[in-house]
């Protein structure tokens, strides 16, 4: 008996107790939510064509990557075979709030890159669909083989893609005929400019050394 | 002076507490109050570059002069502390405030006498009847071996109860009495009319087995209460004094060192804690591990109040400031919650520095009174009333309070 009107005491002061942290609770909300309006009063109420995805980027990328991650690629610019080594000019970035341009692929990780399969202009590019090396399309009764060259003397573009090779081991004289699939040209890195100085419409990149001797998408 | 001298002077003047206690935590104010600023304020962010890009000399000056006035503000906040700390223990609140936090305070001691009381009432049932309860089941079973039967399958409520008690046991919950006690008699009826001493019946050999356990869980439940009482009593002396309640869980853990030292010596703690310290000084280990427990609760105390600088700066600013929601949320929901989390390791520091300072009260109180030449009481009953004597002479004052002093 005396065990039970203990326990009615407690949870009769704990109520008390909590009659005053709701209030303070809610007048903090207020607070939050009276500073929320100041933000839309200042840049211009959500309600009035506001997007969401200007208030809250981050949730919106991330809910974009977790359920709709095609709207989180650059798309292809026009239709563009495998193993087609990307320029800047292949890709841009989709029609969608600028607040999200920032949660996007950094556009080194695409530029440079090869294609793994056909891709249409207007279809997201995505990572997985690139490659830092051009694909080699194995054919039957062929001999594949990787030869890394030093530079040397050999000019760009010496070997280009379907160019007629003969192979001869050193310490061997059997001449080995075959044809260049693919070849590029490794530089020193060149600055590349920051996604900050990227234009929504990117206008036509300047080809560079490795696109000149990069495979025909029909190789 | 010379400047390894002045060093020295300012090594002295800094003392690893403080720099853990004010200067790192302000330091990570400033840090992080500037990260967000830096997002909003171009100034800042234009500063901040052109210090990463400024020669060595540059930086070197630019670092001296921000370090001394990162110190000035350091010790500035640190003469602060104990506002702080005093503000946290429920000291300087307005009268509302009080005494609503003062209401959850006794609702919390109420909830912790609750179960201390339940435990202290099961510890009283389960103690004095575990040997006879042993007892009733090995005379039942005793009573049964006789037989040549045993029927005791695994639908038979009673295997069922005990199993129930296993999983109390399992889930590490006390087992009440009465379920106990209702769980016992069941079976001893069972053993009385059913014999476990059947080999190769598989009834027997579960009826055996569920006397054994049963044996044990009685030994569990008598355990399990005492630990449970001695949990909740440690609960509520450590965390509340027995004379009052302050309004916050910091004010309740400094009461009940208080408390301790009135209840247990009959001593006044607040007037004899620096006399105290002297004797505590002398011991350095010991020191040390007061000061560095003082010196943990000093830094989760100016954590936690710089969060809520940080909140509240950022609560008025953001909105004028951010463009976008997130900002705003952030600091509204994670700012209260971690400012919680400091509120609440700074209690856990209090109690483990009211642990310690209990220890000193324990360890150091006869030195006290060696060092003001007062002799030592001959058992704990005349030691309560000298310090009552002595607590009327130099505390409160009285003259008419005669304490012999120690000659030799």
């Amino acid at each position: 008996m005396g065990r039970k009107s203990i326990g009615k005491g407690a949870t009769r002061s704990r109520l008390t107790h909590w009659n005053w942290k709701i209030p303070c609770f809610l007048i903090y909300l207020a607070l939050l939510v009276s500073g929320l309006l100041m933000i839309e009063t200042r840049v211009g109420p959500i309600w009035r064509n506001g997007k969401f995805a200007d208030r809250i980027p981050l949730f919106v990328a991330a809910y974009n990557w977790l359920f709709d991650s095609e709207r989180m690629q650059y798309v292809a610019t026009s239709d563009m075979k495998i193993n087609h080594q990307l320029l800047r000019s292949d890709f841009t970035l989709p029609a969608i709030s600028e607040t999200l341009y920032d949660y996007f692929p950094r556009i080194d990780d695409i530029r440079g890159k090869y294609l793994k399969k056909d891709i249409t202009a207007g279809k997201p590019i995505f990572l997985n669909d690139l490659s830092p090396y051009p694909l080699i399309d194995p054919q039957p009764d062929t001999y594949v083989v990787n030869i890394r060259l030093s530079k040397q003397a050999a000019p760009k573009g010496y070997l280009e893609p379907k160019s007629t090779v003969v192979i001869v081991p050193k310490d061997s004289t059997d001449k080995l005929e075959g044809t260049v699939l693919s070849s590029t040209w490794e530089d020193a890195p060149s600055p590349s400019p920051t996604k900050a100085t990227e234009n929504k419409k990117p206008s036509p990149a300047p080809a560079s050394p490795v696109s000149q001797t990069g495979p025909s998408p029909n190789n | 002076m010379d400047l390894s001298g002045l060093l020295e002077k300012l090594k002295g003047l800094f003392t690893p507490s403080f720099l853990i206690s004010s200067v790192t935590p302000l330091f990570c104010f400033i840090l992080f109050n500037g990260a967000i600023l830096g997002q909003y304020n171009h100034t800042v962010r234009k500063w901040v570059s052109d210090y990463y890009l400024s020669s060595s000399a540059s930086k070197a000056v630019s670092g001296a002069i921000l370090s001394i006035v990162l110190l000035v503000i350091a010790y500035v906040f640190s003469t602060l502390n104990l506002f702080l700390l005093e503000i946290l223990q429920g000291k300087h609140l307005p009268k509302w405030l009080e005494y609503s936090l003062r209401t959850g305070e006794n609702a919390r001691l109420d909830a912790l006498t609750e179960q201390w009381q339940n435990a202290r009432q099961l510890r009283r049932q389960l103690g004095p009847n575990a040997d006879t309860w042993r007892r009733e089941l090995q005379v039942a079973r005793d009573q049964g071996s006789k037989l040549s039967e045993c029927n005791y399958g695994v639908d038979n409520n009673v295997y069922k109860s005990v199993e129930g008690l296993v999983q109390l046991r399992n889930a590490g919950a006390a087992i009440q009495a009465d379920v106990l006690r209702d769980c016992i008699t069941r079976l001893a009826n069972v053993l009385e009319t059913n014999s476990a001493n059947l080999a190769n019946n598989p009834d027997s050999i579960r009826l055996d087995r569920h006397h054994l356990l049963l044996f044990r869980l009685i030994g569990y439940a008598v355990g399990k209460a005492e630990d449970e009482y001695l949990r909740r009593f440690n609960d509520k002396e450590f965390n509340f004094s027995r004379y009052t309640v302050a309004p916050t869980r910091i004010g309740n853990a400094a009461e009940s060192v208080r408390g301790y030292a009135l209840s247990r010596y009959g001593m006044n703690l607040d007037f004899f804690w620096p006399r105290l310290q002297k004797a505590v000084q002398a011991r350095s280990d010991f020191y040390k591990t007061l000061q560095d427990a003082k010196t943990q609760l000093d830094f989760t105390v100016s954590l936690f109040w710089l969060t809520v600088a940080s909140i509240a700066l950022w609560i008025v600013l953001l909105p004028f400031l951010s463009r976008t929601w997130l900002p705003l949320i952030s600091v509204g929901l994670i700012g209260p919650a971690l400012a919680f989390m400091w509120y609440r390791m700074a209690a856990q520091n209090y109690r483990s520095f009211g642990d310690l300072l209990r220890s000193c009260i324990d360890l150091f109180r006869l030195e006290l009174l060696t060092d003001l030449k007062v002799p030592f009481p001959q058992d704990s009953q005349v030691e309560v009333q000298l310090w009552d004597r002595v607590n009327r002479w130099i505390s409160y004052g009285e003259g008419n309070i005669f304490v012999a002093y120690k000659t030799d």
